[in-house]
């Protein structure tokens, strides 16, 4: 099976800027992936691109292994949820649905049942008569989501899906995309790392328009530098005292019962931290509740960026 | 792209867009001061009939009067005007009158009603998500379909509100008659709508705000008039197509019909292809 999405040597600028620099990169079928960068990096513009908003100046994109245009001329869809996303303010959230259903294809009676199944999917079916603008920022993004699920596309590209969304909007928004995995592609950018980490299984890094690095999520986070966190009923003793017995290891404090312990792997292996740390614990007589092996996938960013 | 999808997108968007016309304040107030225009046009017929009684209408091309001017047209070298003056005497008042009118309002009832034809899904954001699901092509002709036929179906109507007016005040013409050139005025027509909307949407398919657009098309219109002093023939209003819109005198008509849906063609081109290039 081909991935899903293919950039090759894409390229775009914008007067001077380049915004895409030669940019390749795949996303695998049936895979979570983030796309991750920081601002101005060119994810934007990388989404712009495939959805056709603006034009390439050099490179190729293919979805499915076949070239961008000719997928979309054969009445391929990619549900995209753009960063601006601005509505028909006027029109219920049903109507506007609705015409993208039948832009799709659809007819009159198939296009009624798929507005109902994305309204349903995302929550927002006892707003189906509500205009656009009267809808709550959290309810525009669900819609702005809905009208990416539009004909069941096989690949959805999400940009800044959870920004300014309440915690409970968040956790369904997850729930969404878990409802989707495994049944679709899902390209998500965000700037909440953590929330991508959790949610996705493949991964994307891109700098300055170019790509750093990419790999199942896994992969990228089992990185040069490791982190252990430990949690204990209460923290009764200095980790001052601890970071003597590991130099060289960055310890930081998270609250009254959590602790990170980071360090090199060229320098300490995993065993020998835990078994240092572990009994440091249990010599000052604190009851170690949890430990966790992790690397954030921040830190693999900052990492890949050489920050 | 599969011709039926295309085709389907381009009637979903141009039943929309109809619906959506449907709801702008600036439609409904164009639409009034189209429907004004007819008042006009037909209080202007009356008057036209009260003072002249039908004459106009009927020269007696035997009478000494007409015998002399004809003499002093040729001595002054003025025959194709002449003929054309006499063409339009052998056409019932309501549907010439009428005719003229159209042709003075109705770029400016295109510009206001069209200039928002792409305009304003580029002000409002919802280009985006239209182009996910239909292709820029689908878009473009989706939309100019939509106002084509608004336009043709009210000239149509309103050139069957004068083919009656025309049957009741001008019994001199047969309804045949005065059929044939009331359908042959529609005829030429249609390519002159297509021309005016092609011009508007071109405008609109680059203009960030409707509002810009509309004053861009009558910008365009009035340095088209400008150019036309000098070389009507490089614009829309080469003498010769103009004539045609009203006279049936010789190969006018046909230089209308003709030269308009090239210029219709034209303009569409323009539009597209800007459209299909530009970024959104």
């Amino acid at each position: 099976m081909p991935d899903a999405l293919t950039l090759k040597n894409v390229t775009r600028r914008f007067g001077k800027i380049l915004a895409v620099n030669g940019l390749s990169m795949s996303v695998p079928d049936k895979s979570v992936c983030a796309f991750v960068g920081a601002n101005g990096a060119g994810k934007t513009t990388t989404f712009s691109l495939v959805g056709e908003f603006i034009r390439l100046h050099a490179g190729s994109i293919e979805v499915f292994g076949i070239p961008l245009r000719t997928f979309r001329a054969r009445g391929g869809i990619i549900g995209l949820l753009p960063q601006d996303m601005q509505y028909f303010e006027d029109r219920t959230v049903w109507r506007q649905l609705f015409l993208f259903a039948r832009l799709a294809g659809m007819a009159a009676v198939e296009a009624e049942g798929e507005v109902l199944r994305v309204l349903k999917l995302v929550r927002l079916d006892d707003k189906a008569g509500a205009t656009a603008g009267d809808l709550s920022h959290g309810m525009r993004v669900r819609l702005g989501v809905a009208q990416a699920l539009i004909g069941q596309p096989p690949l959805i590209m999400l940009d800044e899906p959870t920004a300014g969304l309440d915690p409970r909007m968040q956790v369904e928004f997850r729930e969404t995309i878990d409802a989707l995995r495994g049944k679709t592609t899902i390209v998500i950018s965000s700037h909440d790392l953590s929330q991508l980490q959790e949610m996705c299984d493949y991964c994307c890094m891109i700098d300055r328009g170019k790509l750093l690095r990419q790999g199942p999520m896994g992969q990228l986070l089992s990185g040069s530098v490791q982190s252990l966190t430990f949690r204990v009923v209460s923290l009764k003793a200095q980790l001052a005292g601890l970071e003597s017995l590991l130099p060289g290891v960055d310890i930081i404090q998270e609250d009254g019962q959590t602790f990170i312990v980071e360090f090199a792997l060229s320098k300490y292996k995993v065993p020998e931290v835990n078994r240092i740390v572990l009994a440091w614990l249990l010599n000052a007589g604190m009851e170690v509740l949890e430990v966790k092996q992790t690397r954030s996938l921040e830190k693999a960013f900052l990492e890949a960026t050489g920050h | 792209m599969a011709v039926g999808l295309f085709a389907r997108q381009v009637l979903v968007l141009c039943f929309d867009e109809l619906h959506d016309l449907m709801l702008r304040r600036r439609s409904l107030l164009s639409l009034g001061f189209y429907f004004l225009s007819i008042a006009a046009s037909l209080w202007l017929i009356f008057r036209v009939q009260a003072v002249l009684g039908g004459g106009f209408a009927h020269l007696d091309t035997s009478s000494p009067g007409y015998q002399e001017l004809s003499r002093l047209v040729r001595q002054w070298g003025l025959e194709e005007a002449f003929a054309v003056f006499v063409s339009m005497s052998q056409v019932p008042d309501a549907l010439w009158i009428f005719q003229i009118f159209s042709l003075l309002w109705f770029p400016t009832l295109v510009a206001l009603i069209s200039c928002d034809l792409v305009s304003i899904d580029i002000y409002r954001g919802t280009l985006r998500f239209l182009l996910l699901r239909t292709s820029r092509a689908g878009y473009f002709f989706g939309k100019m379909l939509s106002h084509f036929l608004l336009y043709v179906i009210l000239q149509a109507l309103s050139t069957a509100l004068m083919f009656l007016i025309a049957l009741r005040m001008d019994p001199a013409f047969t309804a045949a008659e005065t059929a044939r050139l009331g359908l042959q005025y529609f005829v030429v027509f249609v390519p002159f709508i297509w021309c005016m909307l092609a011009a508007t949407q071109w405008i609109s398919s680059w203009s960030r705000r409707p509002m810009s657009a509309m004053v861009r098309a009558h910008l365009m219109w009035v340095i088209f008039l400008v150019v036309a002093v000098k070389a009507s023939w490089l614009t829309p209003f080469w003498s010769d197509m103009v004539l045609g819109m009203f006279s049936p005198y010789g190969a006018y008509p046909l230089k209308a019909l003709l030269g308009y849906a090239a210029w219709g063609l034209g303009f569409t081109l323009l539009g597209y292809l800007g459209f299909a290039r530009r970024d959104v």
